[in-house]
């Protein structure tokens, strides 16, 4: 129950923090961090417009976005805390339930009947295509190097023989960089770009409004809190006391955030025919890692 | 220690195929000096004062102060940047690498000895694919020269999968090879290359007496 309570908690903070770290380096007094759960206030209370050739996707796509998004959260281990579903496999069923959020995504975005919004979405599948591999290959390694089968387990890394916190910290940069790519951040795409034809996420969401785009806005957030999660879970040690966890727990969140919103700052986004190239060099590292952790285990 | 600078070498690798400047070339290259240090000094058992001497005359001096150095005066002097023109679009570079990782993985698997330490084994032949890839996939001579010395750096590594002791023949040699590479391509680069009115490794079959 702590673990999706934390998870909760930082996702209403994590988007905040990034904009305030953004707006301080770049010199600007900027919004608070609770600005963003502030907008998801006012969307909520909006009435919602439809586009005259939307269906029924447009409707209930947001609420199964959501929907999938929590269940994934409820998998994800937090700092040693264990999450309320957990079973041999579940990572597969997280990942299944993160495509389906972008499954539903991707035909809302067709649904709307909006050139640019097809656009989007195909490249949204094409990175999504393309990330999903580099995923895999690290739990499949932390899975050899674990020897366990659920998420809670594979995180519980600081418990064996051979880690180190260079290896958690190497976790941490693989899955920092498929948050970037997940949550479409720079320099993959540019969340703040005013024109159309260069956007990914921002562009599919362009029909979108009122409560829908609140709910769309908060898987957004949930997002980030999975994946910041997990990369708490894999640098902090489970053999500390809970609140000491905890502590560390939100220091990371605020790590990870600040490191996001730094590299947002002095980062440009790629042309887009270069993001393919970032991603498979994200999975290359991730089979690199692999490899490595064969010959750590003496498997090689 | 020896798995992180491992690891860190491989992520080096991974960034030299998918940069596409070369002044990032020459800062991996020199940070690749640096790493080959750590892991001489963390591989080797039976050490002498000369052998000592020699790792760190050809890594910390050679590979990351002198011939960076050199690379930087040859950008300074052409003024070439970027890879602009390429044989192979960076995706399907990138895709190669993690073949060559693959291929490389079956050949240690292959090669697999007592006293071979097939770790390093792996990395030394992604090293080599490193160096090919980065010879038969850009177009700019400049490109190759760092190629060349990737290809060093992949024999400096199985010299120490290979044995725990370095041979001082193979030190001379790599140093000899290194230091003759650079002299040439420079050459190339500062003095015959305006003259052939482009740097192009193409430009190299035109050479005539």
């Amino acid at each position: 129950m702590i673990a999706i309570l934390l998870i909760l908690i930082t996702s209403l903070v994590t988007t905040g923090l990034i904009i305030r770290v953004k707006s301080i380096s770049s010199g600007r007094k900027g919004p608070g961090i609770f600005q963003p759960v502030r907008n998801l206030t006012v969307l909520i209370r909006k009435v919602t417009v439809y586009s005259e050739t939307s269906g029924i996707i447009s409707r209930i796509a947001p609420i199964v976005i959501l929907t999938a998004l929590l269940l994934a959260s409820l998998m994800v281990p937090v700092a040693g805390f264990e999450p309320l579903i957990s079973f041999r496999g579940d990572f597969i069923l997280f990942a299944y339930l993160m495509a389906l959020g972008r499954f539903m995504m991707i035909i809302t975005a067709f649904d709307s009947g909006s050139s640019f919004e097809g656009m989007g979405a195909s490249r949204e599948a094409l990175y999504g295509m393309l990330i999903e591999p580099a995923l895999f290959i690290l739990i499949a390694g932390l899975t050899v190097f674990t020897g366990q089968f659920s998420l809670s387990s594979i995180f519980n890394l600081s418990q064996n023989e051979g880690y180190s916190l260079v290896f958690g910290l190497i976790v941490a940069y693989i899955i920092g960089n498929i948050t970037l790519v997940e949550n479409s951040r720079i320099p993959v795409d540019d969340p703040k770009t005013h024109l159309e034809l260069t956007m990914i996420h921002e562009v599919m969401v362009l029909d979108t409004s009122g409560f829908n785009l609140a709910m769309i806005q908060l898987t957004s957030m949930l997002k980030f809190a999975i994946f910041g999660s997990l990369v708490a879970s894999a640098v902090i040690p489970r053999d500390l006391p809970p609140a000491v966890r905890v502590a560390l727990y939100f220091a990371v969140q605020l790590l990870f955030s600040a490191a996001i919103g730094f590299s947002e700052s002095f980062r440009t986004r790629f042309k887009m025919n270069r993001n393919q190239q970032y991603i498979l060099t994200v999975t290359l590292i991730s089979v690199l890692f692999f490899v490595v952790i064969l010959f750590t285990k003496n498997i090689f | 220690m020896g798995v992180l600078l491992y690891v860190l070498f491989g992520i080096s690798l991974v960034y030299i195929a998918a940069t596409e400047k070369f002044s990032n070339y020459i800062q991996v290259y020199m940070i690749q000096g640096f790493l080959l240090f750590g892991i001489a000094l963390t591989q080797l058992e039976n050490f002498t004062y000369i052998n000592l001497a020699f790792i760190l005359l050809e890594t910390i001096l050679f590979k990351s102060l002198v011939v960076p150095y050199m690379l930087r005066k040859i950008l300074e002097r052409t003024g070439i940047r970027n890879v602009h023109k390429r044989s192979l679009p960076g995706n399907y570079t990138v895709i190669i690498m993690i073949i060559a990782l693959g291929v490389s993985l079956l050949l240690a698997r292959i090669l697999a000895l007592p006293m071979v330490d097939s770790a390093f084994l792996v990395i030394a032949f992604l090293t080599l694919f490193t160096g090919l890839i980065l010879i038969s996939a850009r177009k700019l001579i400049f490109g190759h020269l760092v190629g060349f010395l990737i290809i060093e750096n992949s024999v400096f590594l199985f010299s120490i999968a290979i044995g725990k002791e370095f041979p001082l023949l193979v030190n001379a040699g790599i140093l000899l090879d290194i230091f003759i590479a650079v002299l040439i391509m420079s050459i190339f680069l500062t003095r015959i290359g305006h003259k052939m009115g482009g740097f192009e490794a193409e430009s190299l079959t035109k050479l005539t007496d």
